[in-house]
């Protein structure tokens, strides 16, 4: 999309967030009665960021492995309780260990890049997933299926 | 000692105490923004794209798919995004629901409006939190807080982001995907009926990304579609009926970020 329609598009949703947060804010003094609707309302974000999260979040680094890692931490510290900037972070710290330890040789018209972090035994993807760092960029930002 | 009540308070007192009380918030939000902007530039976005959300939409969650969708780029595309964004943030109703019963009955329409802005999952989990009767000023040091760490996050993000090489921030990406975890699994821990919903709309998407090309729909749509037809079944099979929607129950105790299906199926 063009730089304005960007803008439309951002502007758009900024008024439709407040509307959101501000309507109930002004206008409803009791609470929704209707079991369904509250049921609905409360799922339906849930329902979006767990289809958003799967299976796009293996594509997330640009290398399923590393992906797969980072992600399985998220699971397993959200179950722990743990608080969503500690859950973030340990996932990140993860799955950029996993993708600098998993990486193959870097070519080297790629930009130096940090040497491997992790002791995590390597396991070398097949050839044909090799892709150089820039590549890897590429395919993370713009995942494979189609966008708008 | 008991706990102040900063409606009695001084308005700068309560005002410092909410500002104190959210900064948890603060350095969360600095941290979480700065990866989403981060992930945003290195995605393609001008710089503007994730610091104007930022200070608009005040949102991560739609920030996310936003900054993650909205591809400058390709032609086309906008109101299936709109859509996801409008679904994603439809937790807000019920967030200022609940925030609205914490709020001092006096307090006028002008105060509520500029209430509303401080309504985010964590915000909200504070405020009705508290053990004591919210303040106007109280509300206004907890966004504060959290709006400074969150824009002050994102602006650092997308600008520092601009004077690093791409390849190096590629793996950033989960950091948006680990935060929606993070949101997704302690409310789907808490009702078994959330967590089919959740799992439902995952299998969903992964069914409708494996149609061949010329079937398939785009992401946002997609998502919007798997997203939709979960909550839809889920809400007709089990509805919020054991539970007196966001009464007193909600406000009076403790909610955990996204604690608010506290039923389960029957």
């Amino acid at each position: 999309m063009t730089h304005a329609r960007l803008l439309a598009l951002v502007l758009a949703v900024a008024a439709a967030s407040y509307a959101l947060r501000a309507l109930p804010l002004a206008l409803l003094r009791r609470p929704l009665r209707n079991p369904r609707l509250v049921a609905f309302i409360e799922r339906l974000p849930y329902a979006i960021l767990a289809a958003m999260v799967v299976p796009d979040v293996f594509s997330s680094t640009g290398e399923p492995v590393s992906a797969a890692i980072g992600f399985a931490v998220a699971l397993l510290l959200a179950l722990l309780g743990r608080s969503l900037p500690l859950v973030a972070a340990a996932a990140t710290a993860a799955a950029i260990a996993a993708f600098f330890a998993l990486r193959p040789d870097p070519s080297p018209a790629a930009s130096p890049a940090p040497e491997p972090i992790s002791a995590t035994a390597p396991e070398p993807p097949p050839p044909e997933d090799f892709r150089d760092l820039s590549e890897n960029a590429a395919r993370s930002s713009n995942p494979p299926r189609p966008d708008l | 000692m008991s706990p102040t009540t900063p409606d009695n308070a001084l308005p700068g007192a309560a005002f410092r105490r909410g500002f104190v009380d959210a900064l948890p918030i603060c350095l969360g939000y600095f941290g979480v923004g700065f990866a989403i902007a981060a992930a945003a530039v290195a995605g393609g976005h001008p710089v503007w794209s994730p610091i104007l959300q930022s200070l608009t939409h005040v949102s991560g969650t739609s920030q996310g798919a936003f900054s993650h969708r909205a591809i400058p780029g390709p032609p086309g595309g906008g109101w299936e995004l709109f859509l996801l964004c409008v679904g994603l943030n439809l937790r807000y109703v019920l967030l200022a629901l609940a925030l609205a019963q914490k709020l001092p009955e006096k307090i006028g329409l002008g105060r509520r409006l500029l209430a509303a802005c401080t309504v985010t999952d964590e915000n909200v989990a504070l405020a009705v939190s508290r053990p004591f009767a919210l303040s106007f000023p109280y509300l206004a040091g907890v966004f504060a807080s959290s709006y400074l760490g969150w824009n002050a996050g994102n602006a650092l993000g997308a600008v520092g982001t601009s004077l690093l090489p791409a390849s190096a921030l590629a793996p950033l990406g989960i950091a948006l995907y680990a935060m929606f975890v993070a949101i997704v699994v302690p409310a789907a821990k808490v009702s078994r009926a959330t967590m089919l919903c959740v799992a439902l709309a995952a299998l969903l998407n992964v069914g409708l990304s494996l149609l061949p090309e010329g079937a398939r729909p785009s992401p946002s749509l997609s998502i919007l579609a798997a997203g939709v037809a979960a909550a839809g079944l889920c809400a007709w099979l089990f509805p919020a009926a054991g539970r007196k929607t966001t009464e007193h129950t909600e406000a009076a105790s403790p909610a955990p970020a996204g604690a608010e299906g506290k039923e389960d199926a029957p």
